[in-house]
C-alpha cells in the first residue's frame, strides 16, 4: 500500500482527489475561462506563451489546464493518486498530445524535486498547508522558481481562536465513520449555504449565481465546503508570516489578496529576484 | 472660528487631542521605552541618529519623542490643536532646546506640505484614516519620502459589513448631543467588551483580560471605547489596498503587520525604492 493510502486508511489524511474526480463531471468552458482569467489578472499576463509553467498539487487540474490553454508548457504533479488521475484525464479531453507532464510526486521529497528544474511561473493554490510541514513545503518550492520568475501561492489564512475550532473539526472529521463525515458535510454545507445566502440577499445579489459556478475560481460551492471541512492536515498563516519568509529568501511581493481574517485563503504572488534562494 | 473647531461643533470631526491631553498624566518611561522599541524594530535600525523623522499627526506626540531619543531630527505637526499643544508639551519637558518642530499643519494642505521638504523617515500610525479624504492624504506623503527613505504608516483594517456598522455608530454618536451619547457608547462597550469579560470569568479568571489592558495601555478600557466609537472621520483599507497603492509608485513593502482581520490597524513600512 502506497504512504498516501496508508495515511487515508488511518486517518491522517483526506482524500481531496476523491472530490476532483467528482469535480470533472462539472466542469465547464465557463469555469475554464474563470481559472484562465483568475490566472490572467494575478500574473498580470495577457498570454503564458513561450513560459514554464510548475502545478503543485493540481488537484482537479483546471488551473493546469487553463495555463496551458493561456499556451504554457505544464507540469503538473500531486501527492493524492486520484488528482494526478483527475489531472491527467483533464489533459486527455483537451490535450491529448501536449508536452504537459502530469505526474505522482510529494513537495517534501526534495530528491524529486531537485530533478524538476526551475519554472517562469510555479503556482501552488491553497495546497502547501495540508502537507503536514508547511513551512517546509514553502522553503522547497522557493527554488522552483527561475530568476525573475513568479511565485502564485494560496495559504489559509490565521483566524484568532477559529483556527484551532477548525483543526479540532478537521481531526474529527477524518477520523470518523463514512455515514458520520456524510452527515458532517451536509451540516455544514447548510452552514454554508445558508450564510452564503444571508450575504448574497443582504447585498442584492442573486444567491443561485454561486452554484452555476459564477464564483472566483470557477470551483463549485458543495466540493468547496466537503475539501474544506475534510481538508488534512491543516496549517494556517497570517499574511505576513509568508510575506517574511519569502522577503528573507529575496522574494518581493507584487500582488496580495487577502480574505479579509476571514476562514480562508490568502493569495500572494512573489517575484524571485536574481539571488533568490 | 477655525477650521478644526467648527468642524467639531457641527459634529464632523471628534476632539482626539482632548484624550491626548488625558494619556500625558500617565507617560512614564516604561512607555517611552516601548515606542522606542517599536520604532527599532519595524524599522529595523539601533539608532536614527543622522535621520529627518516626520510625524504627520503627532497625537501624544509619544512617538516624536521616541524618535527623537533614537537621535533622529524630528518635524512633528497635527490638525488638532490640543493634540499640538500635547507634542508641544513633551517637547517643553525633555529636548526644550532642541531643533525639534512642533507645529500645526494639516495633511490634505497640498501647499502646506510642499514647503516640508523630504524626509528620510515618514511616520504616521493611524491617522490618515482620520482626515475624512484617505486615499487623498496616503498620496500626499508619498512625495515627503526621501529616495531610500521609509514610509511607516498603520492605517484601519477593512472589515467589511463590521466596518461599515462602526461608521454608521461613529456617525450617529459625533452628531448626537453629549447628554444622549451614552446611548451609543453602552451598547458598542458591550460589543466590545462583554464576550472579553465572559470569557475571563468562564476559565476562571475575572476581569484578567481588563487589567492587564488596563495596566498596559494605561488608558481605561472604557476611556479607550469613547476614544474608539467616537473616532470619526473614519475609512478603512484591505492590506492590500495600501499595498498596491503604494507599489504602483515605486515603493517596496519591507515589513507588515496585519490584525489578522480583526477590529485594528494594519502597519506597514515602505521603502521608496
Amino acid at each position: 500500500m502506497s504512504s498516501h493510502a496508508t495515511e487515508v486508511r488511518q486517518g491522517e489524511r483526506f482524500g481531496f482527489g476523491a472530490n476532483w474526480m467528482r469535480f470533472l463531471k462539472i466542469l465547464n468552458d465557463e469555469r475554464i475561462e474563470e481559472a484562465k482569467a483568475s490566472l490572467k489578472r494575478m500574473l498580470n499576463v495577457e498570454s503564458l506563451a513561450g513560459k514554464t509553467f510548475l502545478d503543485v498539487g493540481s488537484g482537479s487540474g483546471l488551473f493546469s489546464l487553463a495555463a496551458c490553454m493561456l499556451g504554457a508548457k505544464v507540469y503538473s504533479f500531486d501527492y493524492d493518486p486520484q488528482s494526478v488521475a483527475c489531472t491527467a484525464e483533464l489533459k486527455r479531453r483537451y490535450f491529448p498530445d501536449d508536452v504537459w507532464v502530469v505526474e505522482s510526486g510529494s513537495v517534501l521529497d526534495r530528491e524529486y524535486l531537485s530533478h524538476l528544474g526551475q519554472f517562469d511561473v510555479v503556482y501552488s493554490w491553497g495546497v502547501l498547508h495540508h502537507t503536514g510541514s508547511m513551512w517546509e513545503a514553502l522553503a522547497n518550492v522557493a527554488p522552483l522558481v527561475k530568476p525573475e520568475g513568479q511565485l502564485f501561492i494560496a495559504i489559509y489564512n490565521k483566524q484568532q481562536f477559529i483556527s484551532a475550532f477548525w483543526i479540532f473539526v478537521k481531526r474529527l472529521y477524518n477520523r470518523s465513520w463514512p455515514v458520520v463525515r456524510h452527515l458532517l458535510n451536509y451540516g455544514y454545507f447548510l452552514f454554508f449555504a445558508g450564510e452564503l445566502f444571508a450575504a448574497d440577499a443582504l447585498r442584492g445579489r442573486n444567491p443561485t449565481l454561486r452554484y452555476k459556478g459564477v464564483g472566483s475560481r470557477g470551483m463549485s460551492v458543495y466540493w468547496d465546503v466537503v475539501d474544506w471541512i475534510g481538508g488534512w492536515p491543516f496549517e494556517v498563516a497570517t499574511p505576513e508570516e509568508i510575506f517574511h519568509f519569502f522577503r528573507e529568501r529575496e522574494f518581493a511581493l507584487t500582488k496580495l489578496v487577502t480574505c479579509g481574517g476571514k476562514h480562508g485563503c490568502n493569495e500572494f504572488v512573489f517575484i524571485a529576484k536574481t539571488g533568490a534562494k | 472660528m477655525s477650521n478644526h473647531a467648527l468642524e467639531l461643533q457641527q459634529g464632523e470631526r471628534f476632539g482626539f487631542g482632548a484624550n491626548w491631553a488625558r494619556f500625558l498624566s500617565l507617560l512614564n518611561d516604561e512607555r517611552i521605552e516601548e515606542a522606542k522599541a517599536s520604532l527599532k524594530r519595524m524599522l529595523n535600525v539601533e539608532s536614527l541618529a543622522g535621520k529627518s523623522f516626520l510625524d504627520v499627526g503627532s497625537g501624544s506626540g509619544l512617538f516624536s519623542l521616541a524618535a527623537r531619543m533614537l537621535d533622529a531630527k524630528v518635524y512633528s505637526f497635527d490638525y488638532d490643536p490640543q493634540s499640538v499643544a500635547c507634542t508641544a508639551e513633551l517637547k517643553r519637558r525633555y529636548f526644550p532646546d532642541d531643533g525639534w518642530v512642533v507645529e500645526s499643519g494639516s495633511v490634505l494642505d497640498g501647499d502646506y506640505l510642499s514647503h516640508l521638504g523630504q524626509f528620510d523617515v515618514v511616520y504616521s500610525w493611524g491617522v490618515l484614516h482620520h482626515t475624512g479624504s484617505m486615499w487623498e492624504a496616503l498620496g500626499n506623503v508619498a512625495p515627503l519620502v526621501k529616495p531610500e527613505g521609509r514610509l511607516f504608516i498603520a492605517i484601519y483594517n477593512d472589515q467589511g459589513r463590521a466596518s461599515m456598522m462602526w461608521l454608521v455608530v461613529k456617525k450617529a454618536y459625533n452628531m448626537l448631543p453629549s447628554w444622549l451619547r451614552l446611548l451609543v457608547l453602552i451598547p458598542s462597550f458591550m460589543r466590545l467588551w462583554l464576550p472579553t469579560i465572559i470569557r475571563d470569568i468562564v476559565s476562571g479568571r475575572p476581569f484578567c483580560t481588563w487589567n492587564t489592558y488596563l495596566k498596559e495601555r494605561g488608558m481605561s478600557p472604557w476611556r479607550d471605547v469613547v476614544d474608539w466609537v467616537g473616532g470619526y472621520p473614519f475609512e478603512v483599507a484591505k492590506p492590500e489596498e495600501i499595498f498596491e497603492m503604494y507599489s504602483a509608485k515605486g515603493f517596496s513593502l519591507e515589513k507588515l503587520k496585519t490584525c489578522a482581520g480583526g477590529l485594528g490597524c494594519n502597519e506597514f513600512v515602505f521603502r521608496n525604492a
